[in-house]
């Protein structure tokens, strides 16, 4: 029960990071690909309906760790105390500024909002890459299973890290750059004429420097923490993973050559998906490796909640998820395509 | 049920109440001869610590709320009789009703958060138990002055949208056929 609930929690986030992160993405290289007015209400337009769903699966990845590893999430909550608030923060002025532009006739404020837009989508980004490498680096857990984390100590990993090091800060500029790719295929795909023509320009550049993050980023995650090796020595199937991941790159680069913006998307979807199964493999059974104190990681089976709790919400998340799946399918497909470029403005 | 008063600490009594005898006891059990157990029957470790404040948020909650019933009862009878257009006092008075809500909406929410002290779960955790121990003080601080900072700005936004709307007036009957012609 236990593993099924720690890829069901892998499953979602992969699912918010697919779904949410091409519209992070978009807003990365908003400034830049969108430059006249038209042209950016076209690119609002294109994550319009689905931005706000997409983050449906951030908030459900939370509900489910509450009462599937209650340990886990109280800890972390605890111990990343400053930066989820930070991330709260940037995700509301993300929302305002997407939903508030609309309402602004004046070019100063629609330019504030694209301004701020494009800030806090980045910022996001670097934030949540920066969590995914706090996640498999490890943290200081202390014998009460809490911890605290100031947002830098030395910038070096080991027994007293801070939630940024060169480690994280490396898995951040991986997330900025490989969501940043995502989002500007999306817009490739959903847009046409000169933004559709600068998106899939823009998306050869970051193609690029994905391709060298990613490079250093997998010997990186060995060095910062070795045991990640540990389930790919005993399994060598776990390897499908990496090799995935340098597939999806290989792929994504023929197909962007073809012209192929649907297959070229679905190429970064599969690239993001075996990057994060990548880093689920290198953990498990663990959720939140400890470093300093050995012995005090996080395991499934410390943090695990009663028989009972995980067959009702397995239950009841079936039915949630059923239905969140559904919005999605029916909102994907009710606006699949082009953005039209008739109309004016991001709809109200 | 105390319909209006002043809660008294110190003798655990309300002074200057306005009684309607049996009602509450009719509101919770469906009878007027049940008994309702009051907060004396419950040991004073168990106590909210902010009762004055309990006391009025409550009332002011059920105040508005019956004002709000009692506003749009009338409303809708005159509209059936065909003069709510007309009254133009039953249009100040429903005009000058738009913050009401706001206060009843948080009066409610302080009722139910300092209601429920000290537990965080009734009978489960009390909000002492509850704290973080390793976020330090400085860091909640930290946090809600961002908070307080944040839903400043936001207000702030939402003013300026309200007032550019009401400045516009509302639509004409022709583009509100088609609202999604209208675009900002």
């Amino acid at each position: 029960m236990g593993t099924l609930w720690f890829w069901i929690v892998a499953l979602m986030l992969t699912a918010y990071v697919v779904f949410d992160g091409f519209d992070l993405g978009v807003g990365i290289v908003y400034l830049f690909v969108a430059r006249t007015e038209t042209e950016r209400a076209q690119t609002l337009r294109a994550i319009g309906p689905v931005w706000d769903g997409n983050e449906v699966w951030l908030l459900a990845a939370g509900g489910t760790l509450f009462f599937a590893f209650p340990l886990l999430y109280a800890s972390a909550f605890s111990g990343f105390y400053l930066p989820l608030m930070m991330v709260l923060w940037l995700l509301i002025l993300r929302g305002v500024s997407i939903e508030l532009r609309g309402h602004y006739a004046d070019p100063l404020w629609r330019t504030f909002f694209d301004g701020l837009f494009s800030f806090s989508s980045v910022l996001l980004t670097i934030f949540f890459g920066a969590a995914m490498g706090n996640v498999v680096r490890g943290v200081p857990i202390g014998a009460d299973d809490y911890f605290f984390l100031p947002l830098w100590t030395n910038w070096q990993t080991g027994a007293n890290p801070g939630i940024l090091d060169w480690y994280t800060v490396l898995a951040g500029l991986i997330a900025l750059s490989a969501l940043s790719l995502h989002g500007t295929l999306y817009l490739a795909l959903k847009t046409e004429g000169d933004l559709e023509r600068r998106a899939g320009c823009i998306a050869c550049h970051i193609w690029r420097a994905t391709v060298v993050l990613t490079a250093a980023g997998i010997p990186a995650t060995v060095l910062a923490r070795p045991a990640s090796l540990n389930n790919f020595k005993g399994n060598p199937i776990a390897f499908l993973a990496p090799l995935a991941v340098i597939a999806g790159l290989g792929m994504m680069r023929y197909t962007m050559a073809k012209g192929s913006h649907l297959l070229c998307f679905l190429c970064s979807c599969g690239y993001l998906i075996s990057m994060l199964v990548g880093a689920a493999t290198g953990l498990f059974p663990v959720l939140l490796p400890a470093v300093g104190i050995a012995g005090r990681d996080i395991t499934i089976d410390r943090a695990i909640s009663d028989p009972y709790t995980l067959r009702v919400g397995l239950i009841w998340w079936s039915v949630g998820i059923s239905l969140a799946l559904m919005y999605s399918v029916i909102v994907h497909r009710q606006f699949w395509g082009k953005v039209p470029t008739d109309t004016e403005g991001y709809g109200h | 049920m105390v319909l209006m008063g002043q809660p008294n600490y110190e003798t655990e009594t309300i002074d200057n109440p306005l009684v309607v005898n049996n009602v509450l006891s009719f509101l919770i059990y469906g009878t007027t001869a049940a008994e309702v157990e009051g907060l004396d029957h419950f040991p004073r470790d168990q106590w909210p610590s902010t009762l004055p404040l309990l006391f009025y948020s409550y009332h002011i909650m059920v105040g508005l709320g019956t004002r709000f019933g009692a506003l749009m009862g009338i409303a809708a009878l005159l509209l059936w009789r065909g003069k709510l257009y007309s009254s133009r006092w039953m249009q100040w008075l429903i005009m000058l009703s738009w913050p009401l809500p706001y206060i009843a909406t948080t009066a409610g929410w302080m009722t139910a958060e300092i209601g429920r002290q000290p537990w965080l779960v009734y009978g489960l955790i009390r909000t002492a138990q509850g704290s973080s121990t390793h976020v330090s003080a400085g860091n909640s601080l930290f946090t809600l002055l961002g908070f307080l900072g944040m839903y400043t700005v936001l207000s702030l936004l939402w003013v300026i949208v309200v007032y550019n709307h009401i400045r516009s007036g509302p639509l004409v009957n022709d583009q509100a056929a088609h609202p999604q012609t209208v675009t900002t």
